[in-house]
C-alpha cells in the first residue's frame, strides 16, 4: 500500500534531522536546518487539515457519551433510592401506630 | 383455619416465585466481574490518555520555546513562533479530544458505580429500620413473635436487594446498549489519531520535536563553555521525552482503543449472556495497564 503525504513527509523530516546529527559540516547543517523547517511546515498544514476534520467527530461521539453517562447516573440514583423508599415505609408505620394510639386514647 | 393455611401456603408461593423471578434477571458473578474490569480499564484508559494530551500540550509549549533560544524564529512561517508556541497542541485541540477521552473515563466510572454494592448496607439499616416501626404497632406486637419480626426484616432487605439486582441489570443492559455505537466510534477515532505511523498525534509531535533536535544539534556544534552545552542538552532532553511518547504511549493508546472496541462487543454480549467469554474485556484491562506502565515509566524518567 501506498504511504500517505503524511507519513511521506513524516519520513522526509526524520531523515533530514538524522542527517543534521550526523553532519560535520556547519554549511550543510545551515542548508538541511532550513529544508527540515520547510518540509515540518507542510506536515503541519497537512496535520492542520486532518485535525480541522477530526474535532467535529469527536464533538459528536463526547456528546453521545455524555447523554449516556448521564443517564447511568439517574439510574445509579434510583438503585439508591430503594432503601429510602423502605425507609418512608417505616415512617409511615409509625405514624399510623401514633394515629392508632391517640384514636384508641380518646 | 384451612382457608386461613390455603392463603398462607398462596402468599408464601407467590412470594418464593417472585423471589425465584428476580433472582434469575440479576448479574451473576462473572458478569458483574466483567463489567467492573471494563469500568476500570475504562477509567484508567481515558485518564491517563487525557493527561498524556495535557502532557503533550506542556512539552509543545517547552520544545517551542527552547528551539526559538537557540536558533531564532522559524524560518517557516507554519512552524510555532512566540507568539505560537502552543502551535500544533493548541488548547482546543487538546480540549476537544481530552474531553472525549474524559468522556470515556467518566462511562467507566458510571459502569463501576453501578456494579458496586453500595446498597446492601443501606437496605439492612432500611429493613431494621421498618421492623422496629412494625414492633411499635401495638396490634402487630400483639400478633408477631420476635422471630416472625426478625423473619419479616429478611425478607424485607431480601426482596428490596432482589428489586435492586433486577433494576441493576436493566440499567446496565441498556447503558451498555445506547453507549455502544459511540464508544466503538470514539474507539476507532483514538486508534486512527493515535496510530504511530499514520496517526497526526505522532506526526504533530513531530513536527515539534524534529526542529528543536536540529536547532540543538547545530548549536551543540558551536558550544564552547559548559553552559552552553548544559542549555543544548537541556533541549535534547525535551526531545528526548517527546520522542519516548511518540513512540511508545502514542502506540499503547492507539493498542488500547482497539482492545476497548472489542472489549465493548463483549460487554454487551456478557451483559445478556453470562456464559459469554471475557477474553476480550481482559485484553483490554492488559492494554490498558500497559499504557499506564509506559506513562509512569516515562514521566518518573
Amino acid at each position: 500500500m501506498a504511504n500517505t503525504l503524511g507519513e511521506e513527509l513524516s519520513g522526509s523530516v526524520s531523515n533530514i534531522t538524522a542527517l543534521i546529527v550526523k553532519t560535520a559540516s556547519k554549511s550543510e547543517r545551515t542548508r538541511l536546518l532550513k529544508q527540515q523547517a520547510q518540509i515540518a511546515g507542510q506536515l503541519q498544514v497537512f496535520v492542520d487539515k486532518v485535525v480541522d476534520e477530526a474535532l467535529p467527530e469527536y464533538d459528536a461521539a463526547a456528546e453521545a457519551l455524555n447523554e449516556a453517562n448521564n443517564e447511568a447516573a439517574a439510574a445509579k440514583k434510583k438503585l439508591d433510592k430503594v432503601a429510602g423508599t423502605i425507609k418512608k415505609f417505616a415512617a409511615a408505620i409509625d405514624k399510623l401506630a401514633a394515629l392508632a394510639a391517640k384514636v384508641a386514647a380518646a | 383455619m384451612t382457608t386461613r393455611r390455603a392463603v398462607d401456603w398462596r402468599s408464601a408461593l407467590t412470594l418464593a416465585v417472585l423471589v425465584g423471578i428476580l433472582a434469575g434477571c440479576a448479574l451473576s458473578a462473572k458478569q458483574r466481574a466483567a463489567v467492573g474490569q471494563f469500568g476500570d480499564s475504562a477509567t484508567t484508559f481515558g485518564d491517563v490518555t487525557s493527561s498524556e494530551l495535557k502532557a503533550m500540550r506542556d512539552d509543545t509549549i517547552k520544545m517551542t520555546t527552547a528551539r526559538l533560544l537557540l536558533g531564532g524564529r522559524s524560518s517557516d512561517p507554519n512552524l510555532g513562533d512566540p507568539t505560537t508556541l502552543d502551535r500544533g497542541f493548541e488548547l482546543k485541540r487538546v480540549e476537544t479530544v481530552s474531553g472525549a477521552t474524559r468522556g470515556l473515563a467518566a462511562y467507566g466510572k458510571s459502569l463501576a458505580a453501578l456494579v458496586d454494592d453500595t446498597q446492601s448496607a443501606q437496605l439492612k439499616a432500611a429493613s431494621n429500620e421498618f421492623v422496629a416501626s412494625l414492633g411499635r404497632v401495638p396490634a402487630a406486637r400483639e400478633k408477631l413473635s420476635d422471630k416472625q419480626l426478625e423473619a419479616i426484616g429478611t425478607a424485607v432487605q431480601e426482596v428490596g436487594g432482589l428489586w435492586v439486582e433486577w433494576k441493576r441489570k436493566q440499567a446496565l443492559t441498556t447503558i451498555v446498549k445506547a453507549t455502544r455505537g459511540a464508544v466503538d466510534q470514539l474507539c476507532d477515532l483514538l486508534a486512527r489519531d493515535f496510530d504511530p505511523r499514520t496517526g497526526w498525534v505522532a506526526q504533530q509531535l513531530l513536527v515539534i520535536e524534529a526542529p528543536l533536535v536540529g536547532q540543538a544539534s547545530d548549536a551543540l556544534a558551536g558550544a564552547r563553555t559548559y553552559n552552553d552545552r548544559k542549555t543544548v542538552m537541556d533541549a535534547f532532553r525535551l526531545a528526548q521525552s517527546s520522542r519516548m511518547r511518540r513512540t511508545e504511549v502514542v502506540a499503547r493508546v492507539s493498542e488500547a482503543a482497539k482492545a476497548m472496541k472489542k472489549a465493548n462487543d463483549a460487554l454487551a454480549q456478557a451483559v445478556e449472556d453470562s456464559a459469554w467469554s471475557t477474553q476480550d474485556i481482559q485484553s483490554f484491562a492488559e492494554r490498558a495497564r500497559s499504557l499506564q506502565t509506559a506513562v509512569t515509566t516515562i514521566v518518573s524518567d
